[in-house]
C-alpha cells in the first residue's frame, strides 16, 4: 500500500489486517477467518502474543489515565485506533473527565467503518481514515479541526504502530510533525516493539506478519528513544510494556509483570 | 441442613469471595476496567449465587444470568470462565463460612452448571454480535467506497430496477439535466432523453431487460426540464438474475455535450470564412463538385468578384477599417443575390458567385449589373463613406466542360482582363482571347518573377528506336533518349506548354536564365537516370532545346561545362537542339559556341528539320549530329489512304543523305503504328511522338527505366562506322538493332 492511498486500496477481508489480528490476539470477535489464520501462525513463532497484545493493551489503559487524570488532558489524538472493541481511549477518559474528546485514526477502512458504528452517538469521539505517514492530512482533516482544538494541549497516542512505519517513511519525521503542530504542554505516548532481548522470537513473529499483514520494524532502545527527541519523559521513562507505572488496581495485573522483557515492547510517554 | 448465616457474617462471606473472584478474573481475562469496578460488580453476582445457595427450595437458574453477566463484564474473556468455576468450587463455601457438606457441595455443582451455561450462551451471543458488526463494518467500508464514487463522479450515474423504473441516480446525473430527485426516481430513463431518441432507448433498454446484452452502448440526446439538451455518451449495463431477466439496470452517462459543440464549430469553421460568416472555398469545391455529378447536361455560370482599391483601404486606414469594409461588401452582394446562387469569400478581397442552370451568359451579367449597383453606395466604415467598385471575370459554360480548377482558372484570368482594362467592369470569359492575347501581355509581366521563384518543371518525351519492332507493336521500342520539355506551372493558369511563354522568354531576355534551368534540371536528372544503369550502359540521353538567342550567350560554352561538371553528366549524353532557322541566323561567334560544345563531346541536333530554309550545304559546315524531322514529312506518311509517294521518297533521301553524312534521324510527331512502320522502312533511326509516349513526368520515366530489362551489348552494324566528331556512347544505341 505504499503507492496507493488507504480508501483506494479495496476493502477485502480476505487480507489480514494488523488492527483485526490485534482485536483476535484480545480475544475479541470482531475479525474475519483470514485475520485469525494470520494470528495463529503470528502465535506459532511467538506464543507471547496474545499476552504482550494483552500488556500493551494495559499500558494503553495506563497512559490514558495517566494522561486524563495526572496530566490534565482533555484532547487524545489516538493514531492506528484499531478495532475499537472494549476499553477504549474514549471510554477511559471519558471515564474520568467526561468532557474529554478523542479523534481515532486508522488505515484501515473496516476498522474505521466499525469505529464509526460504535461511535456514531458519541460526539465527542470522530473517527478519520488516515495513513500515519501523511501527518498533514491528518492535522488538517476536518475531524481533528473540528473535533480538537491543538492550541490548547493534547494528548498524541502513538502505540503499538511506530514499527509498522517503516525506516524509509521516516518515523521520526511523522513525530516531529505532530510536535510541532501540537501545543507546549502537549503529550506522546508510544509503544514500540524492540528486538533488544529475544531477538529470534521477535523476527519469527516479524516475518510471519511480513508476508500476511504489515511488515514490522524492531527499534533499539537508542532509536526508540532518538524518536522520542523534543519530548521530556516522564517518570519511569522508556521502559518495557509492564513497568510503565504498574497499577493493579487500575486495568488489573499486567500477565508479563513478573518477566517485563517478555513484553518485547517498549514504552513510554512525553511531553513537549 | 444449616442455611441460616448471620447478615454480617453473609455480608463479611461475600465481600471476601468476590475479592478474591475479581482477582482471579481480572488476572485472566481481557483487560476492562478497575479492578475496584470489578469487585463492586462481582459483588453483586456473588449476592446472586448465595441467595440461590442458600434458598429453601433450590434453583440453579439464576447462576445462567450470573454466568451471562461474567461474560458480560469480562468481555468474554476465553480463561475468565474458568476462572469463575475454579473460584466457585473452591472458595464459594469456604468464604461463607459453610460446611462443604453434600447438599452444598451439591448445590455448588449445579450452579457452577448453570453458571457455564449462562456464560456460554452469552459467550455464543457476543461472538455473533461481534462478527455481525464486523461484517458491517466491512460491508460498510466498501459502501462508503461505492459511496465516494457515486457521488463523486463526474459520470452521470443512474440504477433502475426489474421494470426499469429509477431508484437512484447520482449527484453528476440530477446537475447534467438540472434535476431534482424526487423528478427521477420512478420514471425510466428514457422519459429524459430527447423526444426524438426516447423511443429508441426505451426499445434498447426494455430489449436488454430480457434478452440482453449486458452492455450496452449508445450515444444520444437527452432532455432536462429546463430545455437544456445535453449530448450524452451511455453505457447501460444490466445485472441478471437466476432467471435470466434483469434484476438492475446500470447506466453511465457521460456529458460529451461540449465535445459535440467543439466539432461542430470546427466543421463549421473549416466551411465558413470566420470575418465575413460567408460559405468559404470548401464549399464552392464540394457545390460545383455536386453539380458536375448531379446535372453534367446542364450549364452553370461563375461570377469571380474581385474589390478595386481594397489594398490601398487596408494600406492607408489599417486592417480594422479593412475587414469592416469586407463584412460590409458581404452583406451587400448577400442582398443582391438571387435565389439559388451562391456566395463565397476566396480568400482577401476576392468573392465568388456561382450560379447553377444559367442558359447563357446573360444570366451571369446580370448578376454582374447586380453586384456592380449593390456597391453603388459607398460603404459607411465609421464616420467614413468609402466608394468600394468591384471587378468581375465572369464565365459559362456547360458544367461537364472541365473541372473547377478550369472553371476558376477561366474566371480569374478574366478578372484580370477586366482589371487591365479598367476598374469597376466586367470581363466575359472568351476562350480564344485567352490564349493568345492577354496572356501573352500578362504571362510577359510575370515572367522574371516566375524565374526567380522557379514555377518552371521539365517533363520527359522518350525517343526511341525504329528498329527493334517486335510483335508487341511500335510502342516497345528501346527508349534511347528523352527530350526534355519545359512546363511553366503557373498560379493562376496553370500549367503552360512553351509555345505560351518562350517567344515572350526570347523577347524579354528571360530566356537565359531559363534555359540555364531548364539545363541544370535536364543534367541533373539524366545523371540521375544513369545511376540507374550499370556503367550508364542504356540510359537515356538528354535533348535540351536551345534557343539563338542562347547561341549569343558568351559564356554558353562554359555554362554547358560548368553544369556538366556539377552534375557529373558526361557530355555524350547531352544532346542540345536547335532549329533550322536558329541555325541559320548564327552568326560566326556563336557557331564557334557550337563547335566548342560539339567539341567537348555535347550532340548537336537539328529541330524541325526540313521546315525552314533548309540549306544543305550547312550541314558539312555544321557540328552537327542529329536532325530530326519534323511533324509534316511524319505527317505524309500518315495512313495508307493518304499516303503520299513524293514525300516518303523525300524522307528516303534525307535519311540516306543523313547517314551518308554521318548523322542520325529522329523522326518526331509519330502517331500511328502506321508511320513508325514506314519510318522503319527508310531506315530512320530514332523517332518520338504520342506512338510511343506523351511527354512524362520524370518519376515515370524512373519507373520504365526500372522495369524495362538491362540492355544488351552494344552492336554495331557491319559496314558503319562511327562518326568522326561527336562520341560513340550515344550512337551505337540509337543504331543498334536488336
Amino acid at each position: 500500500m505504499d503507492e496507493v492511498p488507504g480508501w483506494a486500496a479495496g476493502v477485502d477481508v480476505d487480507r489480514p489486517s494488523a488492527a483485526r489480528m490485534y482485536d483476535y490476539a484480545l480475544g475479541g470477535s470482531h475479525n474475519f477467518a483470514a485475520d485469525r489464520e494470520a494470528t495463529q501462525a503470528v502465535i506459532a513463532a511467538f506464543p507471547d502474543g496474545p499476552l504482550v497484545a494483552r500488556s500493551n493493551r494495559l499500558f494503553l489503559h495506563r497512559a490514558v489515565r495517566f494522561l486524563a487524570a495526572e496530566a490534565g488532558i482533555t484532547q487524545f489524538l489516538d493514531l492506528g485506533s484499531g478495532v475499537p472493541t472494549v476499553g477504549n481511549v474514549h471510554e477511559v477518559a471519558q471515564g474520568i473527565n467526561p468532557q474529554a474528546r478523542v479523534v481515532y485514526v486508522d488505515i484501515d477502512p473496516v476498522a474505521v467503518a466499525h469505529s464509526r458504528m460504535l461511535l456514531a452517538d458519541n460526539p465527542q469521539a470522530a473517527v478519520l481514515q488516515a495513513d500515519i505517514r501523511e501527518p498533514a492530512c491528518i492535522l488538517r482533516s476536518s475531524e481533528v479541526t473540528e473535533l480538537l482544538d491543538l492550541s490548547q494541549p493534547t494528548a498524541v497516542l502513538m502505540v503499538t504502530v511506530l514499527h509498522f512505519v517503516a525506516d524509509g517513511d521516516d518515523p521520526a519525521g511523522i513525530i516531529e510533525a505532530f510536535r510541532t503542530a501540537t501545543a507546549p504542554g502537549s503529550y506522546l505516548a508510544i509503544s514500540h516493539v524492540t528486538a533488544d532481548e529475544r531477538a529470534e522470537q521477535v523476527h519469527g513473529a516479524g516475518k510471519v506478519y511480513e508476508s500476511t499483514s504489515t511488515g514490522v520494524t524492531p527499534r533499539t532502545r537508542t532509536v526508540i528513544a532518538g524518536l522520542l527527541a523534543g519530548y521530556d519523559l516522564v517518570e519511569p521513562g522508556l521502559v518495557y510494556l509492564p513497568s510503565w507505572r504498574p497499577d493493579e488496581e487500575h486495568g488489573g495485573l499486567d500477565p508479563l509483570a513478573a518477566d517485563p522483557s517478555r513484553a518485547v515492547a517498549l514504552a513510554g510517554v512525553g511531553r513537549r | 441442613m444449616e442455611k441460616f448465616l448471620s447478615p454480617a457474617a453473609r455480608r463479611r462471606g461475600v465481600a471476601r469471595f468476590a475479592q478474591v473472584w475479581a482477582r482471579a478474573i481480572v488476572g485472566a481475562s481481557y483487560p476492562a476496567t478497575d479492578l475496584v469496578d470489578v469487585e463492586e460488580r462481582l459483588g453483586g453476582l456473588t449476592e446472586r449465587l448465595v441467595d440461590a445457595l442458600l434458598a429453601e427450595a433450590f434453583a440453579e437458574e439464576p447462576a445462567a444470568a450470573v454466568g451471562a453477566a461474567v461474560a458480560e463484564h469480562t468481555f468474554a474473556a476465553a480463561d475468565a470462565l474458568a476462572a469463575t468455576i475454579r473460584v466457585c468450587g473452591a472458595r464459594l463455601l469456604t468464604e461463607l463460612c459453610l460446611d462443604a457438606n453434600e447438599e452444598l457441595t451439591g448445590r455448588v455443582a449445579a450452579l457452577q452448571g448453570a453458571l457455564a451455561q449462562g456464560y456460554t450462551r452469552a459467550l455464543r451471543e457476543r461472538i455473533l454480535a461481534g462478527q455481525d458488526s464486523i461484517h458491517r463494518a466491512a460491508h460498510q467500508a466498501t459502501d462508503a467506497r461505492f459511496q465516494m464514487i457515486f457521488g463523486g463522479a463526474a459520470i452521470g450515474i443512474v440504477f433502475a430496477d426489474a421494470s426499469g423504473r429509477i431508484f437512484d441516480a447520482n449527484d453528476a446525473f440530477l446537475r447534467m439535466l438540472g434535476l431534482a430527485p424526487h423528478r427521477v426516481h420512478g420514471r425510466a430513463l428514457h422519459e429524459f432523453a430527447h423526444p426524438e431518441d426516447a423511443a429508441g432507448l426505451r426499445d434498447a433498454h426494455n430489449a436488454q431487460r430480457v434478452a440482453g446484452p449486458v452492455h450496452l452502448r449508445t450515444e444520444l440526446r437527452l432532455a432536462g426540464p429546463a430545455g437544456v439538451t445535453v449530448r450524452a455518451e451511455l453505457t447501460t449495463s444490466c445485472l441478471r438474475r437466476a432467471d435470466g431477466h434483469g434484476e438492475v439496470q446500470l447506466s453511465m452517462i457521460l456529458d460529451v455535450t461540449e465535445r459535440h459543440r467543439l466539432q461542430s464549430q470546427l466543421r463549421r469553421q473549416a466551411r465558413q470564412d470566420p470575418l465575413t460568416g460567408l460559405p468559404n472555398r470548401t464549399v464552392l469545391v464540394e457545390r460545383v463538385t455536386e453539380l458536375m455529378a448531379a446535372e453534367p447536361d446542364r450549364r452553370l455560370g461563375l461570377c469571380f468578384i474581385d474589390l478595386d482599391g481594397f489594398k490601398a483601404v487596408n494600406d492607408s486606414l489599417g486592417h480594422d477599417v479593412g475587414d469592416r469594409v469586407l463584412i460590409a461588401v458581404a452583406g451587400r452582394l448577400t442582398g443582391a443575390l438571387d435565389a439559388g446562387q451562391l456566395l463565397v469569400r476566396m480568400g482577401g478581397d476576392e468573392f465568388v458567385i456561382l450560379l447553377a442552370g444559367t442558359t447563357g451568359i446573360d444570366d451571369v451579367t446580370a448578376t454582374a449589373r447586380a453586384v456592380l449597383a449593390a456597391l453603388a453606395e459607398p460603404v459607411r466604415v465609421g464616420d467614413q463613406a468609402l466608394s468600394i467598385g468591384a471587378s468581375m471575370g465572369l464565365v459559362e459554360r456547360p458544367v461537364a466542360d472541365g473541372d473547377l480548377a478550369d472553371l476558376l482558372r477561366a474566371a480569374d484570368i478574366t478578372l484580370y482582363q477586366a482589371k487591365d482594362a479598367g476598374r469597376g467592369r466586367w470581363a466575359v470569359f472568351d476562350a480564344e482571347r485567352n490564349a493568345r492575347q492577354v496572356t501573352r501581355h500578362t504571362l510577359s509581366t510575370m515572367l522574371p518573377g516566375a524565374v526567380e521563384q522557379d514555377q518552371f518543371t521539365v517533363v520527359y518525351q522518350p525517343i526511341v528506336t525504329l528498329g527493334g519492332r517486335s510483335g508487341a507493336g511500335w510502342p516497345g521500342g528501346a527508349m534511347v533518349g528523352v527530350e526534355a520539355l519545359v512546363r511553366w506551372r503557373h498560379p493562376r493558369f496553370g500549367v503552360l506548354t512553351p509555345e505560351a511563354f518562350i517567344g515572350l522568354a526570347e523577347e524579354t531576355g528571360q530566356i537565359v536564365p531559363l534555359g540555364r534551368r531548364v539545363l541544370e534540371l535536364a543534367c541533373r536528372q539524366a545523371a540521375e537516370w544513369r545511376e540507374l544503369r550499370p556503367d550508364g550502359a542504356g540510359a537515356p540521353y538528354v535533348s535540351v532545346n536551345l534557343t539563338a538567342r542562347q547561341t549569343r550567350e558568351a559564356d554558353l560554352v562554359d555554362q554547358v561545362a560548368r553544369i556538366l561538371d556539377e552534375t557529373g553528366l558526361p557530355a555524350q549524353m547531352l544532346q542540345l537542339e536547335l532549329t533550322e532557322s536558329e541555325m541559320m541566323s548564327t552568326a560566326d561567334e556563336p557557331m564557334r559556341a557550337l563547335d566548342g560544345l560539339a567539341a567537348m563531346g555535347v550532340r548537336i541536333a537539328i529541330d524541325d528539320f526540313g521546315t525552314g530554309y533548309s540549306n544543305l550545304a550547312y550541314l558539312r559546315r555544321l557540328p552537327v549530329h542529329t536532325l530530326k524531322l519534323a511533324g509534316p514529312f511524319v505527317d505524309d506518311f500518315g495512313s495508307a489512304r493518304r499516303h503520299d509517294p513524293d514525300g516518303e521518297k523525300i524522307v528516303r533521301m534525307l535519311v540516306e543523305l543523313a547517314h551518308s553524312l554521318r548523322l542520325t534521324v529522329t523522326a518526331e510527331g509519330v502517331e500511328t503504328a502506321d508511320q513508325a512502320e514506314r519510318l522503319c522502312q527508310v531506315d530512320c533511326d530514332s523517332a518520338q511522338g504520342y506512338l510511343f509516349a506523351r511527354p512524362l513526368p520524370p518519376g515515370e520515366i524512373t519507373r520504365r527505366l526500372r522495369a524495362a530489362p538491362a540492355p544488351a551489348p552494344v552492336t554495331v552494324l557491319p559496314g558503319t562506322e562511327l562518326p568522326e566528331r561527336g562520341q560513340s556512347v550515344l550512337l551505337p544505341h540509337v543504331l543498334s538493332r536488336k
